[in-house]
């Protein structure tokens, strides 16, 4: 407990610039130095530790003469960037000078200049505003696990920069801008685009992955200029991975906008919604329920997960299931299918088993958590499937379904260390969803969790780490088609934002309507456009992959004549005569608690209760196929990703290959 | 005064109690017991498609760009007024909607309890989002000198 | 008011009666019989040196001397008909006024080759496609549209 953090619990704030509450202490920038009695100087109080019986003064002349000080030296080499830095306005540097600094200076020298780095396309550097906190150095070495970046040089030519000619490939670069202080580390995609009170800041939830971490969405007027993480200490603690915070001009572009009816030319002509619904209607008549099929695509809310599901039971079809669930989900068990230690709850474990799953691609902050348990506690990982880098230490145990036999037989060396850790975790992938011996996998590794005392009551380390934001929902409100091919036999698809289906499935003659938000890959087999809103424009529920229910909220308007899903399947049942039942949000949810009362419970997790104990045996049996790769393309993985250029270009030049 | 009395009526009207909900709609709107505004609502002026908003009540957390936390701990009110569109003429963002500024730049309350006291007496549907408080983990400058484990075996 | 004739006579006798007349209409000096502003110009053309001609064909007069002062220098507009002040361009602005001495030719030496713009004269009143109209009025002929997405434009597929 450092005499820093004593003052915050009593309530005073000491300024700083190289503290941060979540990386190492350096103690270089002097801006936290206090009196503390019968001490000859002043102390940095972030770095001494809190002694009882000190007396600590923050507000005497001397602490004051130091702060002015340390600010005058911090602005001799400081440029007069503050008209075009993009740090103006929310910058530490600026407001620590109004309230802490002095009000002239006294240099009157030629300032130094340093050359600018170029870190890729997202962290643009100016180098000469740099005031060599080293928070960034920090950050790239513990939480990201990369060592890009580093402090050349001594005294005034102190560069930070990466040594050699590199691009920051790590996954969590974007929160260095976070970090930097100053101007120095800015972003690329927002720069000179906005200042930050012209903003309006709505606070809601990402759903690029299963995370669901907790952004704050920066809008002017009609459209979304950047996302900001939010403090949330259960999911992702206070970073975002790149892909969430610079994703966002995916919003602007290929945007469907009305209803579209494919004609007979095969050329789209924009309908109105009485039109586009009243053939939608009349298809759904024509066809047998057999046939109807629906899917819920990756970034579909559980509010128009459960109308689709009510609508198409209403029209006698029990096919319907979102991406990413494979062909035969288990949705009866729910510690089958969540992050059952929950994200903050991995910080416990001492054995990490991943599974056929690189949390680093797949869900990049479950990733930091593991490594900030590796880095704090000394947790050994386990790695079964295609060989990946992580950034912590791990063993490559093998790549396929025999490591895991061997493992859970005993024959393995890495079985004893799981036997002997006091709180192992078993993390599988959610691709491990699409295999056909998923039943056997699921079993062998449930064997695994028994032999290790995985599963107690205090603890329960057997988690799926999903892929998409809509699964868990998707599964809790039973989203579960009764066949697994059903596509190849349907005469009528109902693509609810679903890109990732197989298209050459569809049969040639079926009736495909598309409801989405962008002209990705399902717009091009569909006869029907429905224009849907994205998730910054309607307030949706989404279920995270530790089973916590968060909603979005509107940040901004919906984009042409699009409406928020359920109500266009709202609309649609009307219009086809199976009339569903509610008709505003408050009476939606009201059916969603009828189904599962977990996702009204917004913001507070919900644990499974019942383990795996409660399912049969299965008799499968395991394939020797390997593991594979779940997400091949980190930054483009959705249909926002992919129509935006930020992400084009982050995939071009910062992959992983 | 003949305007809110005239609401008064209709209001009257409408409402019924819990007990006679229809059962052939269950999942209705109008099945869960109807929010009565509240006084200051009926009486205020305000125009009544604005007093059956749906608002959130939350506290904005800290600007992740900077380390102040001056402004936390406050709470507001969302109106969820996304109602905005850019003006063909001059391209500036139009709004219809009165309420569209009204929670970030005028409402601000020192408690949750204020904000959801403010948001029934104008008979809003509100909703609290919870508050996210950051945990404190002692920290120490030892902790950069510590044994961080045996060295890596492999290579 | 002898050299005048002397001056209409040597014309005639050179190109003609019939071009005569003609030369005398282009000039104005039909316009200028119902036209005062334009008959007091030509009266005091008489005894006066062209100082210039700019690019319109406005001519610029100048009659030092005996003249009286604020009378010595004046502009006789190309267009006879519709003439405003607004049609001097501004090399030619500042003498006419009497602000410098410099005439437009000189003047006309200084003007930025990189971002000098020709010389309009003031078109209000005069109708809708001639005036100023912001980049989102819909009489402006390149209307900008405002909207921030870009919506998805089906390609044959």
């Amino acid at each position: 407990m450092t005499v820093l953090q004593a003052c915050e619990i009593a309530g005073v704030d000491i300024p700083r610039f190289c503290y941060h509450s979540r990386l190492s202490i350096a103690g270089n920038c002097r801006m936290c130095l206090v009196e503390v009695e019968k001490s000859p100087k002043p102390v940095a109080s972030c770095a001494m530790p809190a002694l009882p019986g000190m007396k600590i003064k923050t507000d005497t002349p001397l602490a004051k003469k130091a702060r002015e000080g340390v600010m005058e030296f911090l602005l001799m080499n400081h440029p007069l960037d503050c008209p075009i830095c993009d740090q103006g306005g929310e910058c530490d540097l600026q407001d620590q000078s109004m309230a802490f600094g002095s009000d002239r200076g006294r240099f009157t020298e030629t300032k130094r200049s340093v050359v600018d780095k170029n870190l890729g396309p997202l962290v643009k550097t100016v180098m000469t505003r740099c005031i060599q906190c080293t928070r960034c150095v920090r950050f790239a070495t513990e939480i990201a696990g990369v060592q890009d970046l580093g402090m050349l040089g001594r005294g005034s030519g102190e560069e930070i920069g990466t040594y050699v000619e590199r691009l920051m490939t790590s996954e969590l670069s974007g929160n260095v801008i976070d970090i930097c202080p100053v101007g120095a580390l800015t972003s690329k995609p927002f720069a000179f685009k906005a200042r930050n009170w012209e903003l309006k800041g709505t606070e809601s939830i990402d759903v690029t992955d299963a995370v669901g971490s907790n952004i704050r969405i920066d809008s002017r007027g009609p459209e979304v200029m950047r996302i900001l993480p939010r403090l949330n200490e259960d999911i992702n603690e206070e970073w975002i991975s790149d892909k969430t915070r610079f994703f966002y001009d995916g919003l602007k572009r290929q945007r469907l906008n009305d209803p579209m009816i494919r004609g007979p030319d095969g050329r789209f002509k924009a309908v109105s919604w009485r039109d586009a619904l009243a053939v939608v209607a009349e298809v759904i008549h024509q066809v047998k329920p057999s046939e109807i099929v629906g899917v819920a695509g990756k970034l579909s809310d559980a509010e128009s997960m459960m109308a689709l599901k009510d609508f198409l039971n209403k029209m006698g079809s029990n096919n319907v299931w979102c991406e990413g669930n494979g062909p035969s989900p288990n949705a009866d068990i729910r510690s089958g299918y969540i992050m059952n230690t929950s994200i903050s709850g991995l910080e416990k474990a001492d054995v990490f088993l991943l599974v056929g799953t690189q949390p680093r691609v797949e869900a990049a902050m479950v990733n930091a958590r593991i490594r900030k348990t590796v880095r704090a506690a000394q947790a050994k990982v386990g790695y079964v499937g295609p060989a990946t880098d992580l950034n912590y230490d791990h063993e490559h145990l093998g790549t396929g379904p025999q490591t895991l036999k061997e493992i859970a037989d005993g024959r393995h060396p890495f079985s004893s260390t799981l036997i002997n850790a006091k709180n192992p975790c078993i993390i599988v992938g959610a691709g491990v969803f699409e295999r056909n011996d998923k039943d056997a996998i699921f079993s062998v590794v449930e064997t695994i969790a028994e032999s290790a005392k995985a599963v107690r009551p205090d603890w329960n380390g057997l988690n799926v780490l999903l892929l998409n934001a809509a699964q868990a929902a998707a599964l809790d409100l039973g989203l579960v088609p009764e066949s697994g091919n059903s596509i190849e036999s349907s005469k009528f698809i109902y693509l609810m934002g679903a890109d990732d289906v197989n298209l050459e499935k569809i049969p040639e003659d079926a009736f495909v309507v598309y409801q989405g938000h962008h002209g990705d890959r399902g717009v091009y087999r569909a006869n029907i456009i429905l224009p849907s809103s994205a998730f910054s424009e309607k307030e949706g529920t989404y279920v995270n992959t530790e089973g916590c229910a968060q909603t979005t909220v509107p940040a901004v308007p919906t984009v042409g004549d699009a409406r928020d899903d359920w109500k266009i399947i709202r609309a649609l049942s009307e219009v086809a005569g199976a009339c569903l039942p509610y008709d505003s949000l408050t009476a939606i949810r009201s059916r969603m608690r009828t189904v599962a009362p977990n996702l009204l419970n917004t913001d507070e997790r919900q644990p499974a209760i019942f383990s795996y104990s409660l399912k049969p045996e299965s008799r499968q049996e395991m394939s020797t196929v390997p593991f594979g790769t779940a997400v091949e393309n980190f930054y483009m993985t959705d249909s926002i990703t992919r129509a935006s250029k930020v992400m084009a270009q982050c995939s071009a030049s910062l992959s992983k290959k | 005064m003949a305007s809110s009395l005239l609401r008064l009526a209709r209001r009257s009207r409408q409402a019924y109690p819990s007990f006679l909900t229809p059962l052939s709609r269950p999942f209705a709107s109008d099945a869960l017991v109807e929010t009565k505004p509240g006084e200051i609502g009926m009486v205020s002026g305000i125009p009544e498609e604005h007093l059956r908003r749906r608002v959130l009540i939350y506290s904005p957390a800290r600007t992740a760009s900077q380390q102040g936390s001056g402004k936390v701990g406050k709470w507001k009110i969302n109106f969820v007024s996304t109602q905005k569109w850019e003006n063909p003429l001059m391209g500036w963002t139009s709004t219809g909607d009165p309420y569209a500024h009204v929670g970030d730049s005028a409402l601000c309350f020192d408690s949750e309890e204020a904000a959801i006291e403010f948001a029934q007496r104008h008979g809003w549907d509100y909703r609290v989002k919870k508050r996210h408080t950051p945990l404190l983990k002692p920290k120490a400058y030892a902790d950069n000198f510590r044994w961080k484990g045996p060295p890596d075996t492999k290579n | 008011m002898g050299s005048v004739v002397r001056s209409a006579v040597k014309a005639i006798k050179e190109k003609g009666f019939g071009s005569f007349l003609r030369e005398l209409r282009d000039e104005g000096y039909l316009t200028a019989l119902l036209d005062g502003n334009l008959m007091q110009t030509k009266i005091h053309n008489i005894g006066a040196t062209l100082v210039g001609v700019d690019k319109f064909g406005n001519k610029y007069y100048e009659k030092l001397g005996d003249t009286q002062y604020g009378r010595h220098r004046w502009v006789e507009y190309a267009a006879k008909d519709r003439y405003n002040a607004s049609q001097v361009p501004p090399e030619w602005h500042g003498w006419l006024h009497f602000i410098t001495d410099h005439t437009g030719d000189e003047l006309l030496l200084l003007k930025p080759t990189r971002y000098g713009l020709e010389h309009k004269e003031n078109l209000s009143g005069e109708g809708d496609q001639y005036i100023y109209h912001s980049k989102g009025h819909s009489l402006n002929p390149g209307q900008r549209d405002w909207t921030r997405y870009q919506p998805w434009q089906p390609t044959k597929a």
